[in-house]
């Protein structure tokens, strides 16, 4: 008992410490960060923003946020804190509609991602559709990419579209779910060259790798950074990648449009807030936010999730919402996902 | 050889004076996180990962795979004491566990745990420092259909422990289904049986269910007693007594290797290991009637399982970059945060790491049979507690925790619904645990069995064409051919005087 008393202290002393240490840096920032204010012509913010993440706490995005939240205090005027608050539940609807229904001070704002925001809205349970908030910053805007087997057979694009047309319905590929963005990714493959493969859902990325690699399914199609561990331990490859842009670390794998089929589909994380924000306030997550992403510290970060972040303001953001939207809305009906 | 001084090499990193203490740090957490209500080991390892950014990486898995394998330890604690599990691993421990407790025995139930936790936890890691890649690769051989086959063997599994009446056991797994099929389905994405309500896109929470079936049905039940319940008057020993060893540590040794060998599937999640192992230890008794009247098997072959299950778990992580489970999967971002990539790879490039880490295991397995010996002396009080003072305060505890999953109300909402549905049941004398256990099975078989559908050529055949599915099917047919056959020799009359869940 005695022992489980003085490990507890030891904790508590240690959170203590941190906090304490806290609270002294935002001291400071707030006498350094004081003019800044007055410039922007509002006082926001004078508590600390929740970042409401609609995922559970673990996640990609939920990761990507907390970098960020930690990196971007010290952008902010008076060196506010931001808290990530994980709302998960309803295919991420619950915690989207938390901060559309929250009140436009700036406060409570969301990470939002394709599937919350540009795939949700189709199947019209969410109050909410992709134009019903204000957007702030585009963060990350990954590509997908099909993935095989080391031993596939198929070396290349070319050789794998020969066998899967001379094969229709025989190629099985594995996603993190029905309607998932790598379902509608690669059913916007098949429909551009005109071929037919297999889907099988699985619950999460994970999953689908590990039955790739288990040789479950032929193939399985995921955001880059969920095959990065296999895809380096040599276990699996890249055949091709369905998003809009390469990543860094892939540069050798081919677009789908390169190879002149028509498929673009990303998956992207970015901040919202709620519709009728004030534009100061807008602005000013807009040039904390963009000044953490250039942070080197959280490139870093990011670098070894196997995401590059990908900054969008807020017009070319909510541009890309919307397109995403219409788009992923054709394939949902063409697949019968959606009447 | 190579392995052992290659471990002793670890040792050497895991005993350095920071280690030990983010050692101790991460099992404490994990004990904690068991313990408490509604937090999980996902989210207690997903909420600590920021904090490790700064430290060296092997101090940080060090720490994150304290708080995995500490929690299984925790989860006994409230399913012993006050019969709600603390996590879906510890279900099955209610029902035996929780009847030791009230002949004043929660001490002993809770001892016993803790031994054979630290001795499956062992000896699931002996098996990843001097086995795990061959196991590793075999487990891969595991896909949809082989799940789908060890999960309906389960289920066949659950259906002989009924209970008193095989037909109201039948309505209570049917029950627990049915609130699996609630939600999106996994294929198609059609929405089902949300009555429009967004909050159940994706189901119901497994722990809102637990608590609300177990723990809130419970506190109705004995509010209705006048708060006058046969209270334990001492606490016997921590230990069994002489003639309960020998039964007690053959479960221990049975548990193990079940655990062991389920663990290293990837996605075969620890319920399904304690299930098999309590109706193992079942099959295999004398004297079957005692189970669910505080039977110290009953507890002590599940509890070292889960904790087989957690160590286990960590081998197709280390040699194939694989999580096996959620929390698995989480240190698997943290292995990546920290530039480390899990596989073959990992053995050659990074040994200081690896073998850090997994001596780092023992001596976390050996901190927490030295804190939870003498501390379920202290946790067994809690059995004393006047009822009146510890309804309410459970009460709170389960509202608080059930809240702090989703920050929802409707969570809260749902679990008191449970609690009037399992109140209800436990009147009817349904049996509350099968429908916990095929409501987290439920959804699991829906998928796989879908999953192999898809992936089929031709159709159903594919669960007996393939020899690993095959031979767990036929195993599930002779084991529900032998129950029908005795069943009706016996006239039922086992059945009547089996135990109740």
């Amino acid at each position: 008992m005695k022992k489980l008393i003085a490990t507890l202290t030891v904790i508590f002393t240690l959170v203590a410490a941190g906090c304490s240490q806290n609270e002294i840096q935002s001291n400071g920032n707030q006498t350094a960060a004081g003019d800044q204010g007055s410039q922007a012509n509002t006082d926001y913010p004078t508590k600390p923003i929740e970042i409401i993440v609609p995922y559970a706490p673990g996640g990609g995005t939920d990761t990507a946020s907390r970098i960020l939240s930690t990196a971007v205090s010290k952008h902010l005027p008076n060196g506010q804190s931001v808290v990530v608050v994980n709302k998960a539940g309803g295919a991420a609807t619950i915690g989207m509609t938390e901060v559309f229904k929250a009140k436009p001070d700036g406060y409570k704002i969301g990470m939002t991602t394709t599937g919350a925001t540009s795939i949700q809205p189709h199947y019209g349970k969410a109050p909410y559709t992709h134009d019903s908030f204000q957007a702030v910053i585009r963060v990350l805007s990954v590509p997908q990419v099909l993935v095989v087997r080391a031993d596939a057979p198929w070396k290349t694009f070319e050789e794998w579209l020969e066998y899967v047309k001379a094969n229709p319905d025989k190629f099985t590929y594995g996603t993190a779910g029905a309607g998932h963005t790598a379902h509608i990714a690669m059913e916007a493959l098949n429909a551009a060259a005109n071929i037919k493969t297999k889907h099988v859902p699985f619950d999460g990325a994970g999953p689908a790798v590990t039955a790739l690699v288990g040789g479950h399914v032929e193939g399985a199609v995921v955001q880059v950074q969920e095959a990065k561990a296999q895809i380096d331990a040599g276990k699996i490859r890249a055949l091709i990648n369905v998003g809009s842009s390469k990543v860094e670390a892939y540069k050798d794998v081919p677009l789908a449009k390169e190879k002149g089929y028509d498929v673009q589909v990303d998956v992207y994380t970015g901040l919202l807030a709620p519709k009728d924000t004030p534009k100061e306030i807008v602005t000013i997550l807009h040039d904390a936010f963009k000044k953490a992403m250039e942070d080197p510290s959280v490139i870093e970060q990011f670098r070894k999730l196997g995401v590059d972040p990908s900054y969008a303001g807020p017009e070319d953001f909510q541009k890309d919402i919307t397109d995403s939207f219409n788009r992923n809305g054709e394939i949902m009906k063409k697949i019968g996902l959606i009447k | 050889m190579d392995s052992i001084a290659l471990l002793l090499g670890g040792f050497e990193h895991a005993l350095t004076l920071w280690n030990l203490l983010y050692c101790l740090i991460g099992v404490s957490i994990g004990m904690f996180v068991g313990v408490l209500p509604g937090l999980g080991p996902v989210a207690g390892t997903a909420l600590l990962i920021p904090l490790t950014f700064g430290m060296e990486p092997t101090s940080a898995i060090i720490m994150l795979s304290g708080i995995f394998y500490g929690s299984m330890y925790g989860g006994t604690i409230t399913s012993v004491l006050i019969n709600t599990p603390g996590e879906s691993a510890s279900v099955i421990t209610c029902i035996d566990g929780y009847q030791m407790a009230k002949q004043g025995r929660a001490g002993t139930a809770l001892g016993v745990s803790a031994i054979g936790s630290f001795i499956g936890g062992v000896t699931a890691i002996l098996g990843l420092t001097f086995l795990g890649p061959p196991l590793a690769e075999f487990a891969l051989k595991f896909g949809p259909p082989e799940y789908f086959s060890l999960l309906l063997l389960g289920l066949i599994m659950l259906v002989g422990l009924m209970g008193k009446s095989v037909i109201r056991g039948l309505i209570a797994a049917c029950f627990g289904l049915m609130l699996s099929l609630i939600g999106m389905d996994p294929v198609s994405g059609a929405i089902r049986f949300t009555f429009g309500q967004m909050e159940l896109l994706e189901g119901l929470d497994f722990v809102v269910v637990a608590m609300g079936l177990f723990g809130i049905s419970e506190i109705l039940l004995n509010a209705e007693k006048h708060m006058k319940m046969e209270k334990p008057s001492t606490i016997q020993g921590l230990l069994p007594e002489r003639h309960e060893w020998k039964p007690t540590l053959s479960a221990i040794g049975r548990g193990t290797g079940l655990g062991f060998l389920i663990g290293l599937i990837p996605g075969a999640n620890s319920v399904i290991a304690s299930i098999l192992s309590y109706s193992l230890e079942k099959k295999v008794a004398k004297d079957p009637s005692r189970f669910g009247k505080g039977a110290i098997e009953g507890v002590a072959g599940p509890e070292t399982a889960n904790n087989a299950h957690s160590g286990a778990a960590m081998i197709p992580l280390f040699t194939l970059g694989i999580p096996s489970s959620p929390t698995v999967a989480v240190i698997l971002g943290a292995f990546i945060m920290h530039g480390l990539t899990p596989g073959p790879a990992l053995f050659q490039n990074n040994p200081d790491f690896v073998w850090g880490v997994i001596a780092s295991m023992f001596v976390g397995n050996l901190i927490l049979l030295i804190f939870n010996l003498p501390l379920a002396r202290v946790w067994a009080k809690i059995a004393m507690v006047p009822y009146e003072i510890l309804f309410p305060l459970i009460l709170i505890l389960s509202v608080v925790g059930v809240y702090s999953i989703n920050s929802s109300l409707w969570d809260v909402g749902m679990m008191i619904l449970f609690g009037g549905i399992g109140y209800l049941m436990k009147k009817l004398d349904l049996p509350i645990a099968a429908t916990v256990l095929t409501f987290v099975l439920g959804a699991q078989i829906e998928s796989t069995l879908l999953q192999s559908l898809a992936t089929s050529q031709n159709g159903l055949l594919i669960f007996f064409e393939r020899p690993i599915s095959g031979v767990l099917l036929t195993l599930g047919c002779v084991i529900l051919v032998f129950s029908l056959i005795s069943g009706i020799k016996k006239r039922r009359s086992t059945l009547i005087n089996d135990f109740e869940l």
